[in-house]
């Protein structure tokens, strides 16, 4: 079964998520800050559930975990701490995850609260969207967000920061998983 | 006195009084005022609270919020900007919330290592680098935002930890924003540029509110513009005061007019008694702004009203006057003068207790009406008896009174009779009633705005809210921010300045916490920096704003972006006191120097105790006529004479709580009315001795000018003038019913000669 999800004419055709299915995907996140002398490149993996949960790893060189399970926001830190995040304390974590979620479900309301469709267009590699923030609380922390796709994956996406930096994710292929399972 | 010598005696008072009024008004010494809090007596048994209560209550009143009512969130914020534009073009500067995180991120990043979370501190202190480093971890690998000036978001989790709404709010166009019923409520918190009170201020906002939704309609159709705030009610306040005024009085005077018409056929009594209720007014005006420098708009409406009293004097000289046209104007005001002695000595009795009530708005009211009555007196004596005459062969006044009907004898006790039972059994329904909120006229759109505002910020912390606070005192702002922040973690929860500013030791430890990260030129700080990537400058950066100078307490009290909380700071004479607010009141076993103060209960217990007081003076007053009417009369005689004054006030009363009106301090007032009235009608006639009718027909006179002008009042919008022009009303009413009842023979025939002659030589 295929979701569409209308984004300003542009269709994304996604694997719809039956309960009990999750969909995951390895990523390479490359972080670039004016503080920092050289960009900042980590491996991660994340996962996608069905009723609003999202799973962010950072695998290496540093293991971190931020995890959305309904209102509740947890991140694990490198030495294996964990602890609930404050909304006002990130306010743009909640957009970010939520985006995330409903893009990839398939929920275009969930979506469109917090960001907004500025730009469309295609290139080589597939279809390109411009994404800036809908929420003010989430235009605190970014300006702009860019996602690169084809017919039935999510292939890139960056971020560019209020602050002047960019993360920039390359995604491996969406798969299914099993809701439980941990890879 | 010849008659050139009382005219120009009149025309120097006159002058005096012109004088005397214009010069403090041009000198801006005088004014009148309409905040209701200055017709109430200063707190005397806690100052300390007096002076809390009055810097939150300025604040307070400055206060304006709006909410904006959006259908959805498509172009939110842009017609949030266009509103709040509208507004600043018109004077209304509405604080965007993002300016003010914007300015309070500003304010802790001076020196953001002494402001800490209470779990931050204690990781710190237990390994600073072990800390610092993990939570630069989580900031770097987090997607999305990263401050390189707070690189491990210890000031961000400070700034989540500061006082906010609950997690439904959002943000729209700078504003907080939050869904009720599917629709987006935006929130637009403003100050007022000018005094509250300000009748051109309240216009000026009402105006910019009304352009500003009248632009957002014409944008969007299902928009909907809310506004409210201290000043709205005020300006509702003034506006039914002045339609109230204007539509009653108006009444009033053409009923007055069209009987004077009637009765006298001429303009000559009309204008002596427009001429004396003026002269009465302004001296009463006069004498009220130089003893207390500003009277109030009550008091001036009351003090109006009851001076309506005085041409009770004016119409018992006419009508004798008009009675017998033949005869000098000196016979008619012998007639009426040891009945106006009389009712000027009671009256005054009545008012000059009120003096004595400790409560600003009587005391005014008292000096307005003792100078009015008494302007009025000699107003008659000197000027209305010399001016007015009737036209040769005018006799209607007398043809009036020759046919004189009279109720039957049963007719009187009967009517009486009723409603002394109807009152008495209204008397048991009466409900006293001291709440200052119950005085105001509020309109269904005013309270409709007010209560959907109020829905919308209930969460929304703030130094507004209720009327209960708590004072914490301490010799020093820094040990009553210490305390104020223990009683909180007592508490469980509180708004106060200590959840913005820690205290100078507080601030100390937070810095301390951090010392291993910056000892030997911030080695650890580096290296953690390093691993990560970063430039040095950055590791720099922080040190050096590290070592910087940190501000004093009351330094970063008086700053800018901690303005709002400024009322909260009381300074004492000896030390501090911080105004803090407990969601849940205050907790068993606080510690000394903290105390609760519920502001509306004060007010209360001040409005009871001044109804107390003045109920005690009326009593007392009601007494003391006693004494002087059996002094005259004898005891049964004064008791007679008082008997329609007391029997007017009774049902006044007993008819309030058949009606469902309280009792409150402008009832009060109104009894004192119904004194003096009540008082000034049987002694008329009691006084009449030869000219019996025309007494009985210039109290009938009497009783309808006053029904006119102080009865109508009943049917004011705002409860203070109901309550007053009720009882007023309904009391002298009654009194006028009841007053033949007091003008039998005399009860102690001989005694009474002997005092009658020795007044009236006096009269």
């Amino acid at each position: 079964m295929i979701v569409m999800l209308l984004l300003a004419g542009v269709t994304l055709d996604l694997p719809a998520l039956p309960d009990g299915e999750c969909l995951e995907a390895g990523f390479t996140q490359t972080r670039t800050l004016p503080a920092l002398s050289r960009p900042l490149t980590l491996k991660g993996r994340l996962r996608i559930e069905r009723d609003n949960g999202l799973d962010w790893r950072i695998l290496a060189p540093y293991q971190y975990r931020f995890a959305v399970r309904g209102a509740t926001i947890t991140e694990t830190l490198p030495d294996g701490t964990s602890r609930v995040v404050d909304d006002a304390e990130a306010p743009w974590l909640r957009g970010m995850s939520e985006m995330f979620s409903a893009m990839l479900r398939g929920d275009e309301a969930g979506f469109t609260e917090w960001f907004e469709v500025i730009d469309t267009g295609s290139t080589e590699d597939g279809q390109r969207i411009r994404l800036a923030p809908a929420n003010e609380l989430v235009a605190q922390a970014m300006t702009a967000i860019e996602i690169l796709h084809d017919d039935a994956h999510l292939r890139a996406l960056r971020i560019e920061e209020a602050g002047g930096g960019t993360t920039a994710f390359a995604f491996d292929p969406l798969v299914h998983c099993e809701t439980g399972e941990t890879r | 006195m010849n008659r050139r010598r009382r005219l120009g005696l009149a025309a120097l008072g006159l002058l005096a009084i012109a004088v005397l009024l214009a010069g403090m008004l041009a000198n801006g010494r005088a004014r009148i005022t309409t905040d209701i809090f200055e017709l109430l007596p200063e707190s005397r048994r806690d100052p300390l609270a007096a002076q809390a209560m009055a810097q939150t209550r300025d604040a307070f009143f400055d206060k304006l919020t709006a909410v904006l009512v959006l259908p959805d969130e498509a172009g939110a914020a842009d017609l949030v900007r266009h509103t709040a534009d509208a507004l600043a073009e018109n004077g209304i500067e509405m604080t965007s919330i993002a300016e003010q995180m914007a300015r309070l991120q500003a304010f802790y990043a001076q020196q953001p290592f002494a402001f800490l979370t209470a779990a931050d501190r204690a990781e710190l202190e237990l390994d600073a680098s072990a800390a610092f480093s993990r939570h630069l971890a989580a900031s770097l690998l987090r997607p999305g935002g990263f401050d390189p000036e707070d690189p491990a978001g210890h000031l961000a989790r400070f700034l989540a930890g500061l006082p906010r709404g609950s997690a439904s709010w959002s943000m729209a166009g700078g504003h907080p924003a939050r869904w009720i019923d599917g629709k987006l409520h935006v929130v637009l918190n403003g100050r007022i540029d000018g005094d509250p009170m300000d009748a051109q201020v309240q216009e000026d906002v009402a105006q910019a509110f009304e352009l500003a939704a009248a632009d957002l309609r014409a944008t969007c159709a299902s928009c909907v513009l809310h506004w409210s705030g201290p000043i709205r009610f005020a300006k509702a306040t003034r506006n039914a005061a002045e339609t109230d005024i204007t539509r009653l009085s108006t009444a009033a005077t053409l009923g007055i007019v069209l009987l004077f018409a009637m009765i006298f056929r001429a303009v000559a009594p009309l204008m002596a008694a427009i001429g004396t209720l003026a002269t009465s007014v302004l001296a009463g005006l006069t004498a009220s702004l130089a003893v207390f420098g500003q009277i109030h708009a009550l008091t001036l409406v009351f003090g109006t009203t009851a001076l309506g009293l005085c041409i009770d004097y004016v119409v018992h000289f006419l009508v004798h006057r008009y009675a017998r046209p033949r005869e000098s104007s000196e016979h008619a005001l012998s007639a009426v003068a040891p009945g106006m002695l009389l009712g000027l000595t009671t009256s005054c009795m009545a008012f000059a207790f009120l003096l004595l009530s400790g409560f600003p708005a009587l005391s005014q009211l008292a000096v307005f009406a003792l100078t009015g009555l008494a302007t009025a007196w000699l107003s008659v004596r000197l000027v209305i008896s010399e001016l007015v005459s009737p036209r040769r062969g005018d006799t209607f006044v007398a043809r009036l009174l020759q046919r004189e009907r009279r109720l039957p004898a049963s007719v009187r006790p009967a009517v009486l009779g009723l409603l002394f039972v109807a009152a008495a059994f209204g008397m048991t329904r009466l409900a006293v009633v001291d709440d200052v909120r119950g005085l105001q006229a509020v309109p269904p759109d005013v309270a409709r705005d007010a209560r959907i505002i109020d829905q919308t910020t209930a969460d929304l912390p703030g130094i507004g809210g209720g009327a209960r606070f708590v004072l914490i005192e301490a010799p020093d702002i820094d040990a009553a921010l210490a305390r104020e922040a223990s009683l909180f973690v007592h508490a469980g929860a509180g708004f106060g300045l200590s959840r913005f500013l820690p205290d100078a030791s507080l601030r100390a430890a937070n810095i301390s916490a951090w010392t291993d990260l910056f000892t030997e030129d911030a080695s650890a700080l580096q290296d953690i920096l390093a691993r990560f990537g970063f430039e040095p400058r950055v590791a720099a950066a922080l040190t050096a704003r590290y070592r910087s100078a940190l501000p004093s307490t009351s330094q970063l009290a008086e700053s800018a972006a901690l303005a709002s909380l400024r009322p909260l700071v009381v300074a004492t004479n000896d030390g501090f006191a911080l105004v803090a607010r407990l969601p849940e009141g205050l907790p068993d076993n606080v510690p000394p120097g903290v105390r609760e103060v519920d502001a509306l209960a004060e007010i209360e217990t001040t409005f009871a105790a001044v109804r107390e007081r003045g109920a005690i003076a009326v009593m007392s007053a009601y007494m003391l006529m006693l004494l002087i009417l059996s002094w005259r009369y004898g005891f049964r005689g004064g008791l007679r004479a008082l008997m329609p004054a007391l029997l007017g006030a009774f049902t006044a009363m007993g008819l309030l709580g058949l009606s469902g009106l309280p009792l409150n301090v402008f009832s009060l007032v109104g009894l004192v009315l119904v004194l003096g009235v009540g008082a000034d009608y049987a002694l008329f006639l009691r006084e009449a001795r030869n000219d019996v009718p025309a007494a009985r027909f210039a109290t009938l006179l009497a009783a309808m000018t006053s029904v006119l002008s102080f009865g109508l009042l009943a049917f004011s919008s705002l409860p203070a003038l109901q309550a007053f022009g009720f009882t007023t009303g309904s009391g002298v009413l009654v009194a006028f019913l009841a007053a033949p009842l007091a003008g039998r023979a005399p009860m102690r025939g001989e005694a009474e000669e002997v005092q009658t002659e020795a007044f009236d030589r006096a009269a």
